[in-house]
């Protein structure tokens, strides 16, 4: 199961203002609260745990440090999600400059979800996830993030337009451009297992 | 929720709908039963509906990444680094002066416990992952995969010290000009499980796994302090080309590098072999990239490749051996393994 929290909007605020106003508590309190979810999205982009751990590093620094400049945003996490990853991508960018060890290696942007079957029962659904990984696998990076932003992490399109730095007309068609994508690979061979898995279910319920 | 509404919708409209997505996300029970009522409501045209819950749901089956063992370790260093720019800013605010101060204290405490205990930047790479890094002092090194080095933050100030666990090739500059009169501020040490190595401008591997540390010297000079088979302090100096083979319960072995270019290639992302046997090779897939190699039968360690290998890829290394040993080779993401 997802780590997903319902956060407590509300609470977050309060905390939000207290360390604006310089309480290293309610600061240690935003930390905590969003030190997972950070870790968890930096991961998609890459694989390198340090440079994760340095962009985390780097963001609530800078947090603390310019706190009286800043805003209220609608979502703390949100706000987060958006800082980190242009983090991330600076450092990115930046060590591709410095050391070109791997010439395969395409420091462009890269997204990558790993899917999880130990979770999943019966060997049709097994099946049905490893289909939607090759599928989301041929999707761009953008638009792979773009489906986890919405699948995954609940948001809508400004939410994620958002993070993304893109407006939301872009963010409307890269993401009907992935789910069509989807939808190509996907849903005829799902739609027949479908019919497989469940209609015996279903014929036994509509006996009683 | 009604799902009446979403009899006739297409699969793709589905996965665009704001409230469809949610209910799929949440599955809260109240929902759930009416999705449910929706189905055998609507036997065959919530088919379309069916797939798009499960589309959803299996991606949503991911494996999470929380790394919440650093957690408190990152917070530490964010508190280090926010101490030490606290020293620069000086301003005073009466009425914040008790909050200040609280947070003043915190302050000194966290720099005091900094320079006592976590003084220490540790660089740690994954399996299959090569990093390079710069020394405070301008020296290169280049870590292989599943290795660690750690050196003092302070580095250039005095003694140059670095503890290694892995595989590493080092660029160390020269600090000193008279190679015969090295002062002790001037050193550079390599601390490996087994010896210290002595370093002095200078190009050289060490790969120091399974209590066994090789160290071949490329150029320059080094001096390796270490303990023989009787328990004995020995040192030893090497010249260019030397290649010296230590382990706790063997004698020191010394020879030259046969290859200087195979010693190095994995800094190039090469797998380099000459005249190896399967075993050797398995050592690498397991040491450096982290797979486990399971073997149809261990006879087959002993097999050899006669000639040389270098390939840039797990992969092409695997196509090798399966053409020239006749095995069958299968490889996942984890795992190879090999028959017969």
């Amino acid at each position: 199961m997802p780590i997903k929290k319902v956060l407590d909007i509300d609470g977050d605020h309060k905390e939000w203002n207290s360390f604006k106003s310089g309480d290293w508590e309610a600061y240690g309190h935003i930390y905590d609260a969003h030190f997972k979810l950070l870790s968890n999205y930096g991961f998609k982009f890459t694989r390198d745990i340090e440079l994760i751990e340095d962009c985390i590093h780097d963001l609530f620094v800078n947090l603390w440090q310019k706190r009286a400049q800043l805003g209220n945003p609608p979502s703390v996490r949100n706000y987060l999600y958006k800082s980190l990853r242009n983090l991330i991508f600076r450092k990115l960018e930046r060590r591709q400059k410095f050391v070109n060890l791997n010439d395969d290696d395409e420091y462009a942007f890269h997204f990558e979800v790993s899917f999880d079957t130990s979770l999943i029962e019966g060997e049709a659904k097994k099946e049905l996830q490893v289909k939607l990984k090759t599928a989301v696998e041929t999707l761009s990076a953008r638009q792979q993030e773009i489906i986890y932003l919405r699948f995954y992490e609940g948001l809508s399109y400004e939410e994620a337009a958002e993070i993304m730095n893109l407006n939301v007309s872009s963010a409307y068609k890269l993401l009907y451009k992935a789910i069509g994508k989807l939808q190509e690979r996907v849903k005829l061979a799902e739609l027949i297992m479908i019919l497989f898995i469940l209609a015996p279910e279903q014929r036994l319920s509509e006996i009683n | 929720m009604d799902f009446s509404k979403y009899v006739n919708y297409t699969f793709e409209r589905l996965l665009n709908d704001d409230d469809f997505i949610r209910f799929v996300i949440r599955q809260e029970a109240a929902d759930m039963y009416h999705w449910k009522e929706f189905l055998i409501a609507y036997p065959y045209k919530s088919k379309i509906a069916v797939s798009a819950f499960e589309t959803i749901s299996l991606y949503r089956q991911q494996g999470v990444f929380t790394n919440e063992r650093s957690q408190s370790i990152v917070f530490d260093r964010i508190a280090a680094t926010v101490a030490q720019e606290k020293t620069k800013t000086k301003r005073f605010n009466r009425p914040l002066f008790f909050k200040a101060a609280a947070v003043f204290l915190l302050a000194m405490l966290s720099t005091f416990l900094y320079f006592n205990y976590w003084n220490k930047q540790t660089v740690e790479t994954d399996f299959g992952n090569i990093r390079a890094l710069t020394l405070p002092d301008g020296s290169e090194l280049i870590l292989n995969g599943n290795s660690k080095v750690s050196y003092a933050s302070n580095f250039s100030d005095g003694l140059r010290e670095v503890w290694l666990s892995g595989e590493a090739l080092f660029k160390v500059k020269h600090i000193n000009i008279d190679t015969n009169n090295i002062k002790p501020e001037e050193k550079f040490i390599v601390h490996c499980d087994d010896m210290d190595i002595e370093v002095l401008g200078t190009t050289f591997n060490v790969k120091s796994r399974h209590d066994k540390t090789t160290v071949g010297l490329l150029t320059g000079k080094i001096r390796i302090d270490f303990n023989d088979i009787s328990d004995e302090y020995q040192q030893l100096t090497l010249v260019p080309g030397d290649l010296i083979k230590h382990s706790a319960k063997a004698v020191l072995v010394q020879q030259r590098i046969a290859n200087a270019q195979q010693l190095t290639a994995w800094a190039n992302r090469q797998l380099m072999f000459q005249d190896a046997t399967l075993d050797e090779m398995i050592a690498v897939l397991q040491d450096d990239f982290g797979y486990e190699v399971v073997l149809g039968d261990d006879k087959l360690k002993q097999l050899k490749v006669e000639g040389e290998i270098n390939v840039g890829s797990v992969k092409e290394l695997l196509h090798i051996l399966s053409n020239t040993l006749h095995l069958t080779v299968k490889a996942d993401n984890t795992t190879i393994t090999i028959t017969e």
